[in-house]
């Protein structure tokens, strides 16, 4: 009301007749305007307060409805689809929590973050991720991502143990067995690293008994490495296939897990 | 057919009675209409899309078309309209309050007229294109609009009196209240999209409770309290217009209303304020009658951009509405959105001279400054009964930032930094940073 009378006597004259005993020194109108912008601005304050203070609801798939269009919220899962990344830069991912099945979709700040981390999600994974609903009607329910920060991804478990049955000797490994899944055990002594852009593999090199062999993988195992690749001088387990590209034998690693530091070499 | 017609006219008829009510806007009853249609479907019926969609362009085109009742003789215009309340008041304190209206309701026809015969026919053809070309370039153009919002804000002090601190404070109060209003709006902007208060079930509503304090409460309260005594009234048959003002006010208001359509978060009120400069009309007629072509191309035309085949674009609040319900797929849908937005064009503008006349009749009846505090309670009640207690904090929050500009003199458009800003900064890639930096993704 404070504020309504400000607007109302913002027209007073000077040869307005004065009500009631005259007092020293006038209140300016200006000085009530002021107050009520701060009480503006601590009521955004507050609300502010209100808001960051609140948890952020963790709802099932199941629960959404078209009302809940634009809502922020939580949701954990299973991913079942790789994050797949566009041309365009961003990115996109499901997750399934037992009561349905949600797209989740982030752009192109949230791709680079979540690529930089190596924490892209890949099938298995199980996450946390928070973000706004975008609802329709006849289109999929999605979910879009807020920030990177915002995910929390438990990577899935894989066997860390190599299958002993197909553990050969590195020496031994030649074009014969091409086309054969094997485990090997070497020192590792060189990592080579494809360039920017580059469709070329990661190439660690294990060296055992005096032989040399090359194990090669893309940039899903790196990332499953969650971008770490061992230091040379290691002790590496590898499991994969045996190929042979240019007359040379290598050993192609198609799943993070099957790539191990066992021990030191030296 | 006879059942999507009925629907265009109920739609109409309700918009009629709704425009009436100042500072209601047609996006808050749409809100409540869509509830109501959720509730049905959960309750295992469903209504027909030939019904509702009919229903609700009728609602948003009667609306945009008789909303000029109240913002020329109740001085309470909504966002896109905030421009003709200063002329189409001059017209009412001198007893042409009707003629007022009228005219800006001739440009609210031409507007239909430009929806329907030159935007409908070509707009599958040419939208998606225009859309392609212009769509990496959204970010920086609307960077442009705000730096253009602020910077055409001008000092309305600091003209007399000895040079000073005084002077140079009286002279940035408006301009600096003008900035800090854009820049409280858009911080509330940022914690209603990042972190929504409002309860997750109601969550597609959760700006209306920011939109009703930023701009229909300042107003209805200002309405309350003032003390202006409107003069006796003038009915009459003819309009002081001729064709050349008419299409001089369809080519302003249209490239207005049409940009304010096509670019996000762009409303009625800047799209005409840009086309205002561009086109350069200093009649007040043609202003009056762009505000209106670019009103009803603005509101009616985002609804019918969803529905336009190879664009399907999602603009403004009535598509986001509808889109929770019903997705067009076919050209029928466009079929049925175009002759909708026709017949109810027709029929509001049909309805508008006896509107006007009614609501000049309910003046002398009724004090408007009681119909203001009527509209002010439902608004209230609206706000309540879709986003509850939480929603008429963030209202009440939101009208102490309304209320700076009606202070201190500064433009209402600012308060459309709720949107602009925080909008903006997501098309531009800074948006998580900046929420990041404000706590809000904790």
């Amino acid at each position: 009301m404070i504020l309504l009378f400000v607007v109302l006597s913002s027209n007073n004259r000077k040869d307005y007749p004065v009500y009631g005993p005259q007092v020293k020194r006038p209140l300016r109108v200006r000085v009530l305007q002021y107050a009520s912008l701060v009480l503006g601005v601590a009521g955004l304050v507050l609300l502010y307060l209100f808001s960051v203070n609140r948890d952020i609801p963790l709802i099932r798939v199941s629960d959404v409805t078209p009302t809940m269009n634009f809502a922020t919220v939580r949701m954990a899962g299973e991913v079942t689809r790789d994050a797949y990344v566009f041309q365009s830069g961003g990115l996109v991912f499901d997750i399934k929590d037992g009561s349905g099945e949600i797209t989740v979709m982030g752009g192109r700040a949230q791709a680079q973050a979540l690529e930089a981390a190596g924490k892209l999600p890949r099938r298995g994974d199980r996450i946390e991720v928070t973000g706004s609903l975008s609802v329709s009607a006849d289109q999929l329910t999605k979910l879009r991502m807020q920030s990177a920060d915002q995910l929390i991804l438990n990577r899935k478990r894989t066997a860390t143990v190599p299958v002993a049955e197909n553990r050969i000797r590195l020496a031994d490994v030649t074009a014969a067995h091409k086309g054969e899944q094997v485990t090997v055990v070497g020192t590792l002594k060189s990592v080579d690293i494809p360039g920017p852009g580059s469709k070329a593999p990661y190439v660690l090199t294990l060296a055992a008994d005096g032989a040399e062999l090359a194990v090669i993988f893309w940039e899903d195992v790196f990332q499953g490495l969650d971008k770490k690749l061992p230091m040379p001088g290691k002790l590496i387990s590898a499991r994969g296939r045996v190929g042979v590209y240019q007359d040379a034998v290598q050993l192609k690693v198609w799943e993070a897990g099957d790539l191990r530091v066992m021990e030191s070499g030296k | 057919m006879i059942l999507a017609a009925a629907a265009v006219l109920a739609g109409t008829v309700l918009a009629c009675f709704l425009a009436i009510l100042p500072g209601l806007h047609i996006y808050n009853v749409m809100g409540l209409a869509a509830l109501f249609l959720y509730s049905l479907h959960g309750g295992g019926l469903a209504a027909m899309p030939e019904v509702t969609i009919p229903f609700m362009i009728g609602l948003v085109t009667g609306w945009s078309i008789l909303n000029t009742i109240p913002s020329v003789l109740l001085g309470a215009p909504d966002e896109s309209a905030i421009f003709t309340v200063l002329p189409g008041q001059k017209y009412l304190m001198i007893g042409r309050g009707y003629e007022g209206a009228m005219m800006i309701g001739a440009g609210s026809l031409i507007g239909v007229f430009l929806l329907v015969f030159l935007i409908g026919p070509f707009a599958p053809k040419y939208l998606p294109v225009i859309r392609y070309v212009l769509n990496p370039h959204m970010h920086w153009i609307l960077w442009v609009i705000i730096t253009f919002i602020l910077m055409t804000e001008w000092p309305k002090g600091g003209n007399r009196g000895p040079a000073g601190w005084s002077k140079f404070f009286d002279a940035w109060s408006t301009l600096g209240a003008g900035l800090l209003t854009f820049f409280l709006s858009g911080l509330l902007g940022f914690l209603l999209l990042y972190r929504a208060p409002v309860d997750i079930h109601n969550a597609f509503q959760n700006i209306m409770p920011a939109f009703v304090g930023l701009f229909a409460i300042p107003w209805c309260l200002l309405n309350a309290v003032s003390g202006t005594e409107v003069p006796e009234q003038y009915v009459c048959d003819t309009l002081n217009i001729n064709g050349d003002l008419l299409l001089r006010s369809g080519i302003a208001g249209g490239i207005g209303g049409g940009f304010a359509a096509f670019f996000p978060v762009v409303t009625g009120g800047i799209g005409g304020l840009l086309a205002g400069h561009a086109t350069a009309q200093r009649d007040e007629r043609v202003f009056m009658m762009s505000q209106g072509v670019s009103k009803v191309v603005y509101y009616t035309g985002a609804l019918l951009l969803f529905f336009i085949p190879g664009l399907f674009f999602t603009r403004g609040g009535g598509a986001w509405i509808i889109k929770g319900f019903y997705t067009p797929h076919t050209w029928g849908d466009y079929y049925l959105a175009l002759g909708s937005i026709a017949l109810s064009g027709a029929v509001s503008f049909l309805l508008m001279s006896p509107l006007t006349k009614w609501t000049l009749k309910l003046m002398n009846v009724v004090d408007y400054r009681h119909i203001s505090i009527f509209s002010l309670g439902i608004i209230i009640a609206l706000v309540f009964v879709i986003t509850g207690w939480v929603g008429l904090f963030i209202m009440t929050v939101a009208t102490g930032i309304g209320l700076l500009p009606v202070l201190f003199g500064s433009r209402r458009l600012n308060c459309l930094g709720v949107l602009l800003l925080p909008i903006a900064c997501n098309m531009s890639g800074v948006g998580e940073p900046v929420a990041a930096f404000l706590g809000l993704l904790k």
